[in-house]
Protein backbone atom coordinates (compact mmCIF):
# COMPACT_ATOMS: atom_id res chain seq x y z
CA UNK A 1 0.00 0.00 0.00
CA UNK A 2 1.31 3.45 -0.92
CA UNK A 3 2.61 5.51 2.00
CA UNK A 4 1.10 8.86 0.99
CA UNK A 5 2.32 10.69 4.08
CA UNK A 6 5.90 9.84 3.15
CA UNK A 7 5.40 10.63 -0.54
CA UNK A 8 3.89 14.05 0.14
CA UNK A 9 6.67 14.91 2.57
CA UNK A 10 9.50 13.60 0.37
CA UNK A 11 8.33 14.90 -2.99
CA UNK A 12 6.25 17.88 -1.85
CA UNK A 13 9.11 20.32 -2.48
CA UNK A 14 9.50 19.06 -6.06
CA UNK A 15 5.81 19.60 -6.74
CA UNK A 16 5.88 22.98 -5.01
CA UNK A 17 8.77 24.22 -7.17
CA UNK A 18 7.08 23.11 -10.38
CA UNK A 19 3.80 24.74 -9.35
CA UNK A 20 5.42 28.00 -8.25
CA UNK A 21 7.52 28.37 -11.38
CA UNK A 22 4.46 28.31 -13.58
CA UNK A 23 1.87 29.91 -11.35
CA UNK A 24 3.87 32.44 -9.23
CA UNK A 25 0.95 33.07 -6.87
CA UNK A 26 1.29 31.05 -3.68
CA UNK A 27 -2.45 30.48 -3.34
CA UNK A 28 -2.61 29.06 -6.87
CA UNK A 29 0.48 26.98 -6.22
CA UNK A 30 -1.14 25.54 -3.08
CA UNK A 31 -4.22 24.63 -5.09
CA UNK A 32 -2.03 23.03 -7.77
CA UNK A 33 -0.08 21.18 -5.07
CA UNK A 34 -3.22 19.52 -3.72
CA UNK A 35 -4.65 18.75 -7.14
CA UNK A 36 -1.36 17.18 -8.19
CA UNK A 37 -1.33 14.73 -5.31
CA UNK A 38 -5.02 13.93 -5.72
CA UNK A 39 -4.33 13.18 -9.39
CA UNK A 40 -1.46 10.97 -8.26
CA UNK A 41 -3.82 9.02 -6.01
CA UNK A 42 -6.03 8.21 -8.98
CA UNK A 43 -3.05 7.34 -11.15
CA UNK A 44 -1.62 5.06 -8.48
CA UNK A 45 -4.98 3.31 -8.14
CA UNK A 46 -4.94 2.50 -11.86
CA UNK A 47 -1.34 1.23 -11.98
CA UNK A 48 1.58 1.26 -9.54
CA UNK A 49 3.87 4.26 -9.98
CA UNK A 50 7.57 3.42 -10.45
CA UNK A 51 9.14 6.86 -10.75
CA UNK A 52 7.46 9.23 -8.31
CA UNK A 53 9.51 12.38 -8.98
CA UNK A 54 8.94 12.15 -12.74
CA UNK A 55 5.24 11.40 -12.43
CA UNK A 56 4.67 14.12 -9.88
CA UNK A 57 6.54 16.70 -11.96
CA UNK A 58 4.46 15.72 -14.95
CA UNK A 59 1.19 15.91 -13.00
CA UNK A 60 2.16 19.21 -11.38
CA UNK A 61 3.03 20.62 -14.81
CA UNK A 62 -0.29 19.49 -16.26
CA UNK A 63 -2.32 20.86 -13.35
CA UNK A 64 -0.40 24.15 -13.35
CA UNK A 65 -0.93 24.58 -17.09
CA UNK A 66 -4.65 23.96 -16.62
CA UNK A 67 -4.71 26.70 -14.01
CA UNK A 68 -2.68 29.02 -16.24
CA UNK A 69 -5.14 28.53 -19.09
CA UNK A 70 -8.02 29.23 -16.74
CA UNK A 71 -6.25 32.27 -15.27
CA UNK A 72 -5.46 33.92 -18.58
CA UNK A 73 -8.90 33.12 -19.91
CA UNK A 74 -10.34 34.85 -16.87
CA UNK A 75 -7.89 37.74 -17.08
CA UNK A 76 -8.78 38.30 -20.71
CA UNK A 77 -12.40 38.50 -19.68
CA UNK A 78 -11.72 40.79 -16.76
CA UNK A 79 -8.96 42.80 -18.45
CA UNK A 80 -6.73 42.18 -15.46
CA UNK A 81 -3.07 41.32 -15.36
CA UNK A 82 -1.75 38.41 -13.32
CA UNK A 83 0.32 39.16 -10.24
CA UNK A 84 4.04 38.49 -10.34
CA UNK A 85 6.40 37.71 -7.54
CA UNK A 86 8.43 40.72 -6.45
CA UNK A 87 11.87 40.95 -7.98
CA UNK A 88 14.61 39.03 -6.19
CA UNK A 89 16.79 41.67 -4.45
CA UNK A 90 19.78 39.34 -4.54
CA UNK A 91 19.81 39.25 -8.34
CA UNK A 92 23.00 40.81 -9.74
CA UNK A 93 21.40 42.99 -12.37
CA UNK A 94 17.96 44.46 -11.77
CA UNK A 95 17.58 45.23 -15.48
CA UNK A 96 18.31 41.65 -16.48
CA UNK A 97 15.98 40.46 -13.80
CA UNK A 98 13.22 42.74 -15.03
CA UNK A 99 13.74 41.49 -18.59
CA UNK A 100 13.76 37.92 -17.33
CA UNK A 101 10.57 38.49 -15.38
CA UNK A 102 8.91 39.96 -18.41
CA UNK A 103 10.07 37.06 -20.56
CA UNK A 104 8.93 34.51 -18.00
CA UNK A 105 5.56 36.22 -17.80
CA UNK A 106 5.26 36.23 -21.58
CA UNK A 107 6.22 32.55 -21.71
CA UNK A 108 3.61 31.63 -19.08
CA UNK A 109 1.00 33.44 -21.12
CA UNK A 110 2.17 31.77 -24.33
CA UNK A 111 2.12 28.32 -22.68
CA UNK A 112 -1.48 28.90 -21.68
CA UNK A 113 -2.39 29.61 -25.30
CA UNK A 114 -0.77 26.73 -27.20
CA UNK A 115 -1.82 23.08 -27.46
CA UNK A 116 -1.94 21.51 -23.99
CA UNK A 117 0.24 18.49 -24.78
CA UNK A 118 2.81 20.59 -26.60
CA UNK A 119 2.97 22.95 -23.62
CA UNK A 120 3.43 20.01 -21.28
CA UNK A 121 6.32 18.55 -23.29
CA UNK A 122 8.01 21.94 -23.46
CA UNK A 123 7.76 22.44 -19.71
CA UNK A 124 9.04 18.98 -18.93
CA UNK A 125 12.02 19.19 -21.29
CA UNK A 126 12.96 22.87 -21.26
CA UNK A 127 12.02 23.83 -17.71
CA UNK A 128 12.08 20.63 -15.66
CA UNK A 129 15.11 19.17 -17.43
CA UNK A 130 13.63 15.92 -18.72
CA UNK A 131 15.22 14.30 -21.77
CA UNK A 132 12.88 13.73 -24.72
CA UNK A 133 12.81 10.03 -23.83
CA UNK A 134 11.93 10.74 -20.19
CA UNK A 135 9.19 13.13 -21.24
CA UNK A 136 7.86 10.51 -23.65
CA UNK A 137 7.66 7.92 -20.85
CA UNK A 138 5.98 10.39 -18.48
CA UNK A 139 3.38 11.29 -21.10
CA UNK A 140 2.90 7.76 -22.41
CA UNK A 141 3.91 8.60 -25.98
CA UNK A 142 6.78 7.46 -28.19
CA UNK A 143 10.06 9.34 -28.13
CA UNK A 144 9.50 10.37 -31.75
CA UNK A 145 6.09 11.75 -30.89
CA UNK A 146 7.54 13.65 -27.95
CA UNK A 147 10.16 15.11 -30.27
CA UNK A 148 7.51 16.24 -32.73
CA UNK A 149 5.44 17.77 -29.94
CA UNK A 150 8.45 19.63 -28.62
CA UNK A 151 9.35 20.93 -32.09
CA UNK A 152 5.80 22.20 -32.60
CA UNK A 153 5.73 23.70 -29.11
CA UNK A 154 8.92 25.64 -29.73
CA UNK A 155 7.61 26.93 -33.05
CA UNK A 156 4.31 28.00 -31.53
CA UNK A 157 5.98 29.64 -28.54
CA UNK A 158 8.55 31.46 -30.70
CA UNK A 159 5.71 32.86 -32.73
CA UNK A 160 4.14 34.22 -29.55
CA UNK A 161 7.45 35.60 -28.25
CA UNK A 162 8.35 37.40 -31.47
CA UNK A 163 8.14 40.75 -29.71
CA UNK A 164 11.21 39.73 -27.69
CA UNK A 165 13.30 38.66 -30.69
CA UNK A 166 16.25 41.10 -30.94
CA UNK A 167 17.21 39.96 -34.44
CA UNK A 168 13.76 40.85 -35.70
CA UNK A 169 13.95 44.22 -34.01
CA UNK A 170 17.45 44.85 -35.48
CA UNK A 171 16.28 43.91 -38.96
CA UNK A 172 13.20 46.06 -38.94
CA UNK A 173 14.85 48.95 -37.13
CA UNK A 174 18.26 49.04 -38.77
CA UNK A 175 17.69 48.08 -42.37
CA UNK A 176 14.26 49.25 -43.27
CA UNK B 1 33.48 41.33 -38.54
CA UNK B 2 32.50 43.48 -35.61
CA UNK B 3 32.38 42.17 -32.09
CA UNK B 4 28.64 42.69 -32.12
CA UNK B 5 28.23 40.58 -35.25
CA UNK B 6 30.34 37.73 -33.88
CA UNK B 7 27.99 37.15 -30.94
CA UNK B 8 25.23 34.64 -31.55
CA UNK B 9 21.76 36.11 -31.36
CA UNK B 10 20.17 35.05 -28.09
CA UNK B 11 17.07 32.95 -28.55
CA UNK B 12 14.24 34.67 -26.66
CA UNK B 13 12.53 31.34 -26.15
CA UNK B 14 15.58 29.83 -24.47
CA UNK B 15 15.99 33.01 -22.46
CA UNK B 16 12.36 32.82 -21.38
CA UNK B 17 12.69 29.17 -20.39
CA UNK B 18 15.81 30.07 -18.43
CA UNK B 19 13.96 32.90 -16.69
CA UNK B 20 11.22 30.45 -15.77
CA UNK B 21 13.74 27.94 -14.40
CA UNK B 22 15.42 30.63 -12.33
CA UNK B 23 12.25 32.35 -11.15
CA UNK B 24 12.34 32.94 -7.39
CA UNK B 25 10.43 30.25 -5.56
CA UNK B 26 8.76 31.09 -2.24
CA UNK B 27 9.62 28.77 0.63
CA UNK B 28 7.29 25.84 0.83
CA UNK B 29 5.24 23.82 0.92
CA UNK B 30 4.13 24.90 4.36
CA UNK B 31 3.52 22.23 7.01
CA UNK B 32 -0.16 23.26 6.93
CA UNK B 33 -0.39 22.66 3.18
CA UNK B 34 1.38 19.33 3.52
CA UNK B 35 -0.95 18.24 6.33
CA UNK B 36 -4.04 19.41 4.46
CA UNK B 37 -2.91 17.54 1.35
CA UNK B 38 -2.32 14.32 3.27
CA UNK B 39 -5.77 14.74 4.83
CA UNK B 40 -7.31 15.32 1.40
CA UNK B 41 -5.63 12.17 0.08
CA UNK B 42 -6.97 10.09 2.96
CA UNK B 43 -10.41 11.56 2.35
CA UNK B 44 -10.13 10.54 -1.28
CA UNK B 45 -8.94 7.07 -0.35
CA UNK B 46 -11.87 6.62 2.02
CA UNK B 47 -14.09 6.05 -1.01
CA UNK B 48 -14.21 2.81 -2.94
CA UNK B 49 -14.58 4.10 -6.49
CA UNK B 50 -12.12 6.84 -7.54
CA UNK B 51 -14.34 8.33 -10.22
CA UNK B 52 -17.23 8.56 -7.81
CA UNK B 53 -14.89 10.16 -5.30
CA UNK B 54 -13.99 12.83 -7.82
CA UNK B 55 -17.66 13.49 -8.41
CA UNK B 56 -18.36 13.58 -4.69
CA UNK B 57 -15.53 16.04 -4.20
CA UNK B 58 -16.92 18.30 -6.88
CA UNK B 59 -20.37 17.99 -5.39
CA UNK B 60 -18.99 18.88 -1.98
CA UNK B 61 -17.38 21.99 -3.40
CA UNK B 62 -20.70 23.08 -4.80
CA UNK B 63 -22.42 22.27 -1.54
CA UNK B 64 -19.79 24.27 0.26
CA UNK B 65 -20.70 27.16 -1.98
CA UNK B 66 -24.38 26.47 -1.54
CA UNK B 67 -23.98 26.22 2.19
CA UNK B 68 -21.77 29.14 3.04
CA UNK B 69 -22.79 31.62 0.39
CA UNK B 70 -26.32 30.67 -0.41
CA UNK B 71 -27.40 30.24 3.19
CA UNK B 72 -27.63 33.97 3.60
CA UNK B 73 -29.17 34.30 0.17
CA UNK B 74 -31.81 31.85 1.35
CA UNK B 75 -32.75 34.26 4.08
CA UNK B 76 -32.56 37.15 1.66
CA UNK B 77 -34.65 35.34 -0.91
CA UNK B 78 -37.14 34.53 1.79
CA UNK B 79 -37.25 38.12 2.82
CA UNK B 80 -38.05 39.10 -0.72
CA UNK B 81 -41.15 37.00 -1.06
CA UNK B 82 -42.76 36.51 2.34
CA UNK B 83 -46.44 37.14 2.13
CA UNK B 84 -48.70 38.40 4.85
CA UNK B 85 -51.72 39.47 2.87
CA UNK B 86 -52.57 42.95 1.67
CA UNK B 87 -50.73 44.50 -1.28
CA UNK B 88 -47.57 42.91 -2.63
CA UNK B 89 -45.48 45.94 -1.73
CA UNK B 90 -46.77 46.05 1.86
CA UNK B 91 -46.29 42.30 2.26
CA UNK B 92 -42.80 42.56 0.94
CA UNK B 93 -41.81 45.27 3.40
CA UNK B 94 -43.30 43.25 6.25
CA UNK B 95 -41.38 40.25 5.05
CA UNK B 96 -38.13 42.17 5.10
CA UNK B 97 -38.73 43.34 8.62
CA UNK B 98 -39.63 39.86 9.79
CA UNK B 99 -36.56 38.37 8.15
CA UNK B 100 -34.43 41.04 9.79
CA UNK B 101 -35.75 39.93 13.16
CA UNK B 102 -35.14 36.23 12.51
CA UNK B 103 -32.44 35.10 14.89
CA UNK B 104 -31.87 31.63 13.53
CA UNK B 105 -33.02 29.12 10.97
CA UNK B 106 -32.57 25.42 10.34
CA UNK B 107 -33.47 23.57 7.16
CA UNK B 108 -32.68 20.64 4.91
CA UNK B 109 -31.28 21.30 1.48
CA UNK B 110 -31.03 19.04 -1.52
CA UNK B 111 -28.77 19.97 -4.41
CA UNK B 112 -29.19 18.37 -7.81
CA UNK B 113 -26.55 19.27 -10.38
CA UNK B 114 -26.67 17.94 -13.91
CA UNK B 115 -24.53 14.81 -14.15
CA UNK B 116 -24.04 14.46 -10.40
CA UNK B 117 -26.18 12.50 -7.92
CA UNK B 118 -28.31 14.56 -5.56
CA UNK B 119 -26.80 15.42 -2.19
CA UNK B 120 -28.66 16.20 0.99
CA UNK B 121 -27.38 18.47 3.77
CA UNK B 122 -28.81 19.78 7.00
CA UNK B 123 -28.10 23.43 7.77
CA UNK B 124 -28.36 25.42 10.96
CA UNK B 125 -27.69 29.16 10.97
CA UNK B 126 -27.62 31.38 14.03
CA UNK B 127 -26.48 34.90 13.28
CA UNK B 128 -23.01 34.53 11.83
CA UNK B 129 -22.62 30.95 13.00
CA UNK B 130 -23.19 28.11 10.54
CA UNK B 131 -23.32 24.36 10.85
CA UNK B 132 -23.77 22.33 7.68
CA UNK B 133 -23.92 18.54 7.98
CA UNK B 134 -24.04 15.85 5.34
CA UNK B 135 -27.38 14.07 5.32
CA UNK B 136 -25.76 10.87 6.58
CA UNK B 137 -24.01 12.69 9.42
CA UNK B 138 -20.51 11.69 8.37
CA UNK B 139 -19.23 15.20 7.83
CA UNK B 140 -19.93 18.62 9.25
CA UNK B 141 -18.65 22.09 8.49
CA UNK B 142 -18.96 24.61 11.28
CA UNK B 143 -18.02 28.24 10.79
CA UNK B 144 -18.13 31.52 12.59
CA UNK B 145 -18.08 34.28 9.99
CA UNK B 146 -17.42 36.97 12.59
CA UNK B 147 -14.20 35.38 13.82
CA UNK B 148 -13.59 33.77 10.40
CA UNK B 149 -12.76 30.48 12.07
CA UNK B 150 -14.10 27.14 10.90
CA UNK B 151 -13.70 23.46 11.56
CA UNK B 152 -14.41 20.56 9.21
CA UNK B 153 -15.36 17.34 11.03
CA UNK B 154 -14.97 13.90 9.49
CA UNK B 155 -16.77 11.34 11.68
CA UNK B 156 -15.46 8.34 9.73
CA UNK B 157 -11.84 9.26 10.35
CA UNK B 158 -12.38 11.11 13.62
CA UNK B 159 -10.60 14.09 12.13
CA UNK B 160 -11.14 17.79 12.90
CA UNK B 161 -9.54 20.13 10.35
CA UNK B 162 -9.29 23.72 11.59
CA UNK B 163 -9.16 26.52 9.08
CA UNK B 164 -9.07 30.30 8.95
CA UNK B 165 -11.56 31.60 6.42
CA UNK B 166 -9.86 34.09 4.11
CA UNK B 167 -11.51 37.49 3.87
CA UNK B 168 -13.83 37.82 0.94
CA UNK B 169 -14.20 34.10 0.33
CA UNK B 170 -17.13 31.96 1.39
CA UNK B 171 -18.66 34.91 3.17
CA UNK B 172 -22.33 35.56 2.57
CA UNK B 173 -23.27 39.12 1.87
CA UNK B 174 -24.36 41.13 4.88
CA UNK B 175 -27.97 40.45 5.63
CA UNK B 176 -28.86 44.10 5.93
CA UNK B 177 -27.11 45.01 2.70
CA UNK B 178 -28.85 42.16 0.90
CA UNK B 179 -32.24 43.11 2.25
CA UNK B 180 -31.72 46.65 1.06
CA UNK B 181 -30.85 45.31 -2.39
CA UNK B 182 -34.05 43.32 -2.51
CA UNK B 183 -36.26 46.24 -1.50
CA UNK B 184 -38.70 47.02 -4.28
CA UNK B 185 -38.87 43.48 -5.71
CA UNK B 186 -42.11 41.56 -5.57
CA UNK B 187 -42.80 37.86 -5.58
CA UNK B 188 -45.39 36.75 -8.08
CA UNK B 189 -48.11 34.52 -6.64
CA UNK B 190 -48.46 31.44 -8.84
CA UNK B 191 -50.89 29.20 -6.87
CA UNK B 192 -51.47 27.07 -3.77
CA UNK B 193 -49.88 23.67 -3.06
CA UNK B 194 -49.64 21.17 -0.23
CA UNK B 195 -46.18 20.94 1.30
CA UNK B 196 -45.76 18.27 4.00
CA UNK B 197 -49.36 18.63 5.10
CA UNK B 198 -49.44 22.42 4.96
CA UNK B 199 -51.52 24.24 2.39
CA UNK B 200 -48.97 26.79 1.17
CA UNK B 201 -49.04 29.71 -1.21
CA UNK B 202 -46.45 29.45 -3.95
CA UNK B 203 -44.53 32.49 -5.19
CA UNK B 204 -42.04 33.02 -7.96
CA UNK B 205 -39.13 35.48 -7.99
CA UNK B 206 -36.36 35.98 -10.49
CA UNK B 207 -33.04 37.32 -9.20
CA UNK B 208 -30.60 38.72 -11.72
CA UNK B 209 -26.97 37.84 -11.13
CA UNK B 210 -24.47 40.74 -11.03
CA UNK B 211 -22.45 39.41 -14.00
CA UNK B 212 -25.29 38.05 -16.09
CA UNK B 213 -27.53 35.03 -15.77
CA UNK B 214 -30.38 34.67 -13.34
CA UNK B 215 -31.65 32.55 -10.49
CA UNK B 216 -35.30 31.66 -10.40
CA UNK B 217 -36.81 31.09 -6.97
CA UNK B 218 -40.05 29.40 -5.99
CA UNK B 219 -41.13 29.86 -2.41
CA UNK B 220 -44.01 28.15 -0.63
CA UNK B 221 -45.38 30.21 2.28
CA UNK B 222 -47.63 29.06 5.10
CA UNK B 223 -50.24 31.84 5.08
CA UNK B 224 -51.07 31.19 8.73
CA UNK B 225 -47.55 31.84 10.04
CA UNK B 226 -45.99 33.89 7.25
CA UNK B 227 -42.92 31.66 7.21
CA UNK B 228 -41.77 29.67 4.16
CA UNK B 229 -42.17 25.90 4.27
CA UNK B 230 -40.24 25.18 1.11
CA UNK B 231 -37.95 27.05 -1.28
CA UNK B 232 -36.46 26.03 -4.57
CA UNK B 233 -33.99 27.80 -6.83
CA UNK B 234 -32.71 26.96 -10.27
CA UNK B 235 -29.79 28.46 -12.12
CA UNK B 236 -26.31 27.58 -13.32
CA UNK B 237 -23.17 26.87 -11.34
CA UNK B 238 -19.51 26.55 -12.38
CA UNK B 239 -18.46 22.92 -12.26
CA UNK B 240 -14.85 21.88 -12.72
CA UNK B 241 -14.69 19.06 -15.23
CA UNK B 242 -12.23 16.16 -15.08
CA UNK B 243 -10.00 18.00 -17.57
CA UNK B 244 -9.76 20.92 -15.14
CA UNK B 245 -11.91 23.22 -17.26
CA UNK B 246 -14.94 24.92 -15.80
CA UNK B 247 -18.39 24.49 -17.28
CA UNK B 248 -21.62 26.17 -16.29
CA UNK B 249 -24.23 23.49 -15.61
CA UNK B 250 -27.84 23.73 -14.41
CA UNK B 251 -28.69 23.04 -10.80
CA UNK B 252 -31.78 22.83 -8.60
CA UNK B 253 -31.48 23.65 -4.92
CA UNK B 254 -34.45 22.68 -2.77
CA UNK B 255 -34.82 23.73 0.86
CA UNK B 256 -37.52 22.53 3.22
CA UNK B 257 -38.14 21.33 6.80
CA UNK B 258 -37.58 24.88 7.98
CA UNK B 259 -37.31 25.72 11.67
CA UNK B 260 -37.49 29.49 11.99
CA UNK B 261 -36.14 31.10 15.16
CA UNK B 262 -35.15 27.66 16.43
CA UNK B 263 -33.39 27.54 19.79
CA UNK B 264 -30.26 25.67 18.77
CA UNK B 265 -27.97 24.31 21.45
CA UNK B 266 -24.55 25.97 21.58
CA UNK B 267 -22.88 22.62 20.92
CA UNK B 268 -24.02 22.75 17.30
CA UNK B 269 -21.75 25.75 16.67
CA UNK B 270 -18.81 24.72 18.83
CA UNK B 271 -15.48 25.09 17.07
CA UNK B 272 -13.80 22.63 19.44
CA UNK B 273 -12.79 19.18 18.24
CA UNK B 274 -15.16 16.51 19.56
CA UNK B 275 -13.72 14.04 22.05
CA UNK B 276 -11.63 11.40 20.36
CA UNK B 277 -11.01 13.47 17.23
CA UNK B 278 -7.54 14.21 15.92
CA UNK B 279 -6.99 17.93 15.30
CA UNK B 280 -5.29 19.11 12.11
CA UNK B 281 -4.58 22.67 11.05
CA UNK B 282 -5.50 23.12 7.41
CA UNK B 283 -5.90 25.71 4.73
CA UNK B 284 -9.24 26.94 3.54
CA UNK B 285 -10.65 26.27 1.19
CA UNK B 286 -8.23 23.75 -0.40
CA UNK B 287 -10.16 23.82 -3.65
CA UNK B 288 -13.39 25.63 -4.24
CA UNK B 289 -15.40 26.59 -7.26
CA UNK B 290 -17.55 29.64 -7.03
CA UNK B 291 -19.95 30.64 -9.77
CA UNK B 292 -19.36 33.76 -11.81
CA UNK B 293 -19.98 36.85 -9.79
CA UNK B 294 -19.44 35.12 -6.46
CA UNK B 295 -15.63 35.20 -6.38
Amino acid sequence: MTDWDAIVREFGPVVWRTACRLLTREADAADCFQRTFLSAVELDAAEPVRNWPAILKRLATARALEQLRSRYRESRRAAEFPDELPADPTAPDPLDLACGGELAHALRQALSAIDAQQAEVFCLVCVEGFTNAEAAVALGVTANHAGVLLHRARAALRERLRAFDPSREHFSGGHS
Amino acid sequence: MSDQNSKPTPDPLDQAAGALREAPIPAGPSPELTAATVAAIHNRLAGAVPVEQVRRERRRRIMRYASFTTAAAVILGTAGVLWFGGSSAAAFQKAIEKARRAESVGYTQRLAVEGIPEQVEIARIRGEEFRIEDGDGTRARIANLRTRKAVFLDADRKLAQFVDLPAGREAPPGLLEGLNKLAGQDGEKVGDEDVAGTRATKFKLKREEPKGGAEEWFVWIDPKTGWPVKMQSTGKVALTQENGQEKMVPYTLTLDKFEWNAKFEDKFFSLDAPAGYKSVKGIAPPVIDLPEGKK
